[in-house]
């Protein structure tokens, strides 16, 4: 994580968790260190790290717990790479201004 | 160390004496011969008072072997030498307080058979061995931090210049110990279940279950902080600091025979650790020679990342 990259430390927290998950080092079921822990270890607020979880949430990537924590979920796996690759599409089709329809279209489009 | 040996031998046998004195201060106000055994209906064991000396002064004997043999084999590691004050003073004190106080309680009567219920004397002598092992191991000189200078050797991370990064894992005993741990406890249960102990029992088994969760997993971090170690109930919880590391290794562990057992122990010749899995172990040495170790997957990565840290740290103009 590099504090002084452009990227939102929230975001680059996300896309670690990703690449481990895709690469296979980080398994489904394996649970996440605490975000309390993580903040504290990175030196980052706690909000910060509750943010990428949550994003990671959004995806799928993580399940999140009461007492539990960020648990990766048994889709993770197949969903970690399309994720980090959803993050760069969106953020690109908002620059085009493209809307949410014309986006999930564009979607649509190529997978089928 | 001096002060160590002081401390360890001199508690338990300033208790003995302290214990002495005591009863023959009451001896002569003792029946003959006294309770020595209460069960569920009050007092149900007795023994010839001319045997009243033998728990005041096993107490204290059982301490003094306990801490002199952990001083012996692990006095290297300072912790070790302060869980040896402890384990000196805390049994001694208890046991003693036991021993006397349940004599106490049958000042003046006649008959030991009208001797009452010793619950009072068990508390009380539990608080005195608690708060006198804690007060011996806090006698002790903790580990005194020092700093470590020069490159530390073995492999490296390619970070850049301002990025930050942490390792972390989880690493936990394999099942089969966690089941002999477990099932240490079944005994106990099985014997309230079945109504022949009493039930406060019970909370020794929920102790015991603590203490074994507490011990039998823990969570690893590699970051700007250090090495750490931390079990999951927060304690007990290890940290050796960026600057204290002056090497990093990744070593193979075996619990049993370089440690005597699984948990957070201390080995021979000054090593300490977590250690919880025969295999890689991330291992780090102190400036003054002292090793903590702490087996978890992925050593390889951690030890890496670690000796890139501790190299900017090194780097860092002071």
């Amino acid at each position: 994580m590099d504090p002084a990259s452009p990227e939102p430390i929230y975001a680059q927290i996300a896309a670690a968790v990703r690449r481990e998950v895709a690469a296979g080092r980080v398994r489904p079921g394996a649970r996440l260190p605490g975000a309390r822990e993580l903040a504290a270890a990175l030196g980052v607020n706690l909000h910060t790290v509750l943010r990428g979880y949550q994003e990671l949430r959004d995806e799928g990537v993580v399940d999140l717990r009461r007492g539990r924590g960020a648990v990766v979920t048994e889709a993770a796996p197949r969903l970690a790479g399309p994720a980090a690759a959803l993050r760069a599409f969106v953020a690109e089709a908002r620059r085009a201004g493209l809307t949410a329809a014309e986006a999930a279209a564009m979607v649509r489009e190529e997978m089928a | 160390m001096r002060r160590t040996w002081l401390v360890v031998a001199g508690v338990p046998l300033l208790t003995a004496v302290a214990g002495t004195l005591a009863l023959l201060a009451i001896r002569p106000d003792l029946p003959d011969p006294v309770a020595t055994h209460w069960g569920t209906s009050g007092a149900d064991g007795f023994t010839a008072l001319r045997w009243a000396w033998l728990p005041v002064l096993l107490g204290p004997a059982l301490g003094l072997v306990l801490g002199v043999l952990l001083v012996l084999v692990a006095g290297r590691e300072p912790a070790a030498r302060r869980l040896g004050a402890g384990l000196g003073a805390g049994p001694a004190g208890f046991v003693t307080v036991l021993a006397l106080g349940s004599l106490w309680i049958q000042r003046g009567l006649a008959d030991a058979r009208d001797a009452p219920g010793v619950g009072t004397v068990l508390v009380v002598a539990l608080a005195v061995g608690l708060g006198l092992g804690a007060g011996a191991a806090a006698l002790v000189r903790a580990a005194v931090a020092v700093a470590a200078t020069g490159p530390v050797p073995g492999p490296r991370l390619d970070l850049a210049p301002g990025e930050r990064a942490v390792w972390s894992a989880w690493t936990a005993a394999p099942p089969a110990v966690l089941a002999l741990a477990a099932a240490g406890l079944v005994p106990t249960l099985v014997l309230v279940a079945i109504g022949i102990a009493p039930a406060f029992l019970l909370l020794v088994s929920l102790l015991v279950g603590v203490v074994l969760v507490a011990t039998l997993a823990a969570r690893v971090w590699v970051d700007e902080r250090g090495l750490t170690v931390r079990s999951p109930l927060g304690r007990p919880a290890h940290r050796v600091p960026l600057a204290e590391i002056a090497a990093v290794a990744v070593v193979t562990v075996d619990p049993l025979g370089d440690f005597g057992g699984w948990g957070h122990r201390f080995g021979r010749r000054g090593r300490s650790g977590v250690v919880l899995r025969r295999g890689p172990a991330v291992e780090v040495t102190r400036a003054d020679g002292r090793r903590f170790a702490v087996t978890v997957d992925g050593a390889d990565e951690a030890a890496a990342l670690l000796t890139t840290l501790v190299d900017r740290d090194r780097a860092r103009p002071r």
